[in-house]
């Protein structure tokens, strides 16, 4: 019974929400229904996202809500965005493609979404988390959310330009990690040369010094000297614990599930 | 005992005999015979006596030691006999001792080139002796061979120490004889770990473990020389036992003896050390198929037995180098060798940037130019 009300709710917040924010621009791209952005900045960035379509033909959305759950008997924020992304039609293109960016505020939950063959290649799994971490998240952290959602388009662009380039944005395309990686090398070049040479050097060192204290008389147990008189290995308890097992994902690419999409997602 | 002879000689030519390690028989410089230690010994008869009985002295006495309390030491014979002669280092103190046929000129272990030669009184006679085994050439040898492969050692050093003047010395000993009780309580876990879904599951046993036993111990060597470094000694165990002899002046020509100067008391703690460590180790390492153990509760309660007065034979050189002291000893019997070396820091550096930079050439090539 209290689902059935629940359900009933939430549709009518929808269709709420649907009406207010269709009213001061033609709602396409950003659906921002928590009420983040002012009509102006709303506008400005609709046009931002209707720009990238047209350029790349891969469509870049923005929707909030207060709650996630109340739509689409959404159990995570990903099932959300899905079913947000299917019920309005969302994606350019036969393909649709697409890349989301969802964002619930009452657990502050977001999730970066993408579809179609030009939405998966050009937002890899790797791609999303460096979209999330380098562009909006540390905006949202502090509430700015025009500026996020402004840096979110930015790294949308950047990322279909690169992939309109014939080279997406991935582990082994990201300037920043190569030149961390560049950064490392030297590291590496430098550091464990000098360790080692040290090590060798100590251990040569080491070498010239023979003449050492006993701790031990073992040599000096006769044979059949040690005879034990009491050997008893007393049981007490079990413990357990339990660790979490992290999977870390290794290589590059996106990994898109049956319906389509590849996600990530997290709490800003 | 005041009618002893002592210096032996070579019932041949009546020159001097000195004791040879490589070949363990008693040799003649003057015309080359060798007699074994026993044919001396029989020739004089009154002496291998002397030594069954002796040995036959000291094993009684051995025997009839308490079993805990204070190491027992055995009331030795005096070693002031004619024919025996001693030397005293003004630098260091040694008080070095040899039969009257053998001339010692420098210091073993201080390197000091006048003795003093004097009067031997007021010393002990050991109870037991390893002979030499090995010859002064298998020192020098071993010793030369020590420099090798040392690519830190200055090249000066090798070149200006006298390896001749190594020089073989009866080091004093006493050999521990005891056992130790333990009772030992040990904290120990076993621990598997499966997979559970998304969670490694690890399961810890635990388990409070008892030992309790008695580890024996038979002649635990401590040099009782104040002069000699306890680390030089310890490195060159061990002797064989096997060899060990009752102890004769027979075995003497051709070789120093040092006389004890620290007493079974000051070098207890030492055997008792070593004695409890291996105590504990020999308990520890019947505590098996644990992932973790750590001990509780110790008690190792020591069993004082018997102790030997031995001299044990060392080929000694020492040289100075920059002010520094280095000893270095030889087991007379195995050739176990051991001597700390200084070290050229110019070559150190040398080396350390050769290494550091030919590996940094070669990372740089793999990392960025492949
Ligand atoms: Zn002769
Ligand atoms: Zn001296």
């Amino acid at each position: 019974m209290k689902k059935q009300i629940l359900c009933l709710l939430a549709a009518l917040m929808l269709l709420l929400g649907l009406s207010v924010s269709a009213s001061a621009y033609e709602s396409a791209h950003v659906f921002d229904y928590a009420g983040l952005l002012t009509d102006s900045e709303a506008g400005a960035l609709e046009a931002r996202c209707q720009d990238a379509e047209d350029t790349y033909g891969c469509g870049v959305y923005i929707v909030t809500v207060n709650d996630y759950s109340l739509y689409y008997d959404a159990g995570s924020i990903e099932n959300f965005s899905e079913g947000f992304f299917l019920d309005f039609e969302l994606g350019a293109g036969e393909d649709q493609n697409g890349i989301l960016l969802a964002l619930s505020m009452a657990e502050r939950d977001y999730d970066l979404c993408a579809h179609g063959m030009i939405g998966n290649r050009s937002f890899t799994d790797y791609g999303k988390g460096v979209l999330a971490e380098r562009y909006f998240l540390s905006e949202f952290g502090s509430d700015n959310w025009y500026a996020g959602f402004d840096r979110y388009v930015d790294g949308c662009m950047e990322f279909l330009q690169m992939d309109a380039q014939d080279e997406p944005f991935d582990q082994n395309t990201d300037p920043e990690r190569l030149e961390d990686i560049g950064v490392l090398k030297w590291i590496v070049v430098i550091v464990v040369p000098l360790l080692t040479a040290l090590v060798v050097c100590l251990v040569m060192k080491g070498n010239m010094k023979t003449a050492r204290k006993q701790t031990h008389a073992d040599a000096y147990i006769p044979q059949n000297g040690v005879r034990m008189l009491r050997q008893d290995d007393v049981y007490l308890t079990t413990t357990q614990t339990r660790v979490k097992i992290e999977t870390q994902k290794s290589g590059g690419g996106t990994s898109v599930n049956s319906g389509g999409f590849s996600h990530s997602s997290g709490k800003f | 005992m005041a009618d002893q002879i002592t210096n032996y000689k070579c019932p041949a030519c009546t020159g001097p005999l000195h004791f040879s390690g490589a070949s363990g028989k008693l040799e003649c410089d003057y015309c080359g015979s060798s007699y074994s230690v026993e044919e001396i010994e029989a020739l004089y008869e009154k002496k291998d006596e002397q030594a069954a009985q002796a040995a036959a002295e000291a094993e009684q006495k051995a025997a009839q030691q308490p079993d805990e309390g204070e190491w027992a030491q055995p009331e030795g014979a005096d070693w002031a006999e004619p024919g025996m002669k001693s030397y005293s280092c003004p630098s260091c103190g040694a008080e070095l001792i040899c039969d009257e046929t053998t001339a010692a000129t420098s210091c073993p272990y201080c390197g000091n080139t006048t003795i003093v030669p004097g009067q031997l009184s007021g010393a002990r006679k050991p109870d037991y002796i390893i002979p030499f085994k090995l010859s002064k050439e298998d020192a020098v040898a071993a010793l030369k061979n020590h420099y090798k492969k040392k690519p830190l050692l200055p090249k000066v050093f090798s070149a200006q120490n006298h390896i001749e003047k190594i020089q073989g010395v009866y080091v004093p000993f006493w050999l521990f004889n005891g056992s130790a009780d333990a009772d030992i309580r040990y904290k120990c876990t076993r621990s598997m770990t499966h997979r559970e879904g998304d969670y490694d599951v690890t399961d810890t046993q635990h388990f409070m473990v008892y030992r309790a036993g008695t580890v024996e111990f038979e002649k635990i060597p401590v040099d009782a020389s104040s002069k000699m470094p306890d680390e030089n000694m310890d490195s060159i165990e061990p002797f064989d036992y096997k060899e060990l002899k009752a102890f004769s002046n027979a075995y003497l020509p051709g070789f120093l003896a040092d006389k004890y100067d620290v007493s079974v008391d000051d070098c207890a703690p030492r055997a008792d050390e070593r004695c409890k460590a291996s105590c504990e180790g020999a308990m520890r390492s019947s505590v098996t198929g644990y992932s973790t153990c750590v001990p509780e509760e110790e008690h190792v309660r020591i069993r004082r037995g018997k102790v030997q007065y031995t001299m044990l034979p060392v080929w000694m050189l020492h040289t100075k180098w920059k002010g520094k002291d280095y000893l270095f000893s030889m087991n007379g019997q195995t050739g176990k060798l051991t001597g700390d070396l200084p070290v050229s820091w110019g070559r150190f550096w040398a080396y350390f940037a050769g290494i550091a930079g030919g590996l940094a050439a070669v990372l740089a090539v793999l990392l960025f130019a492949l």
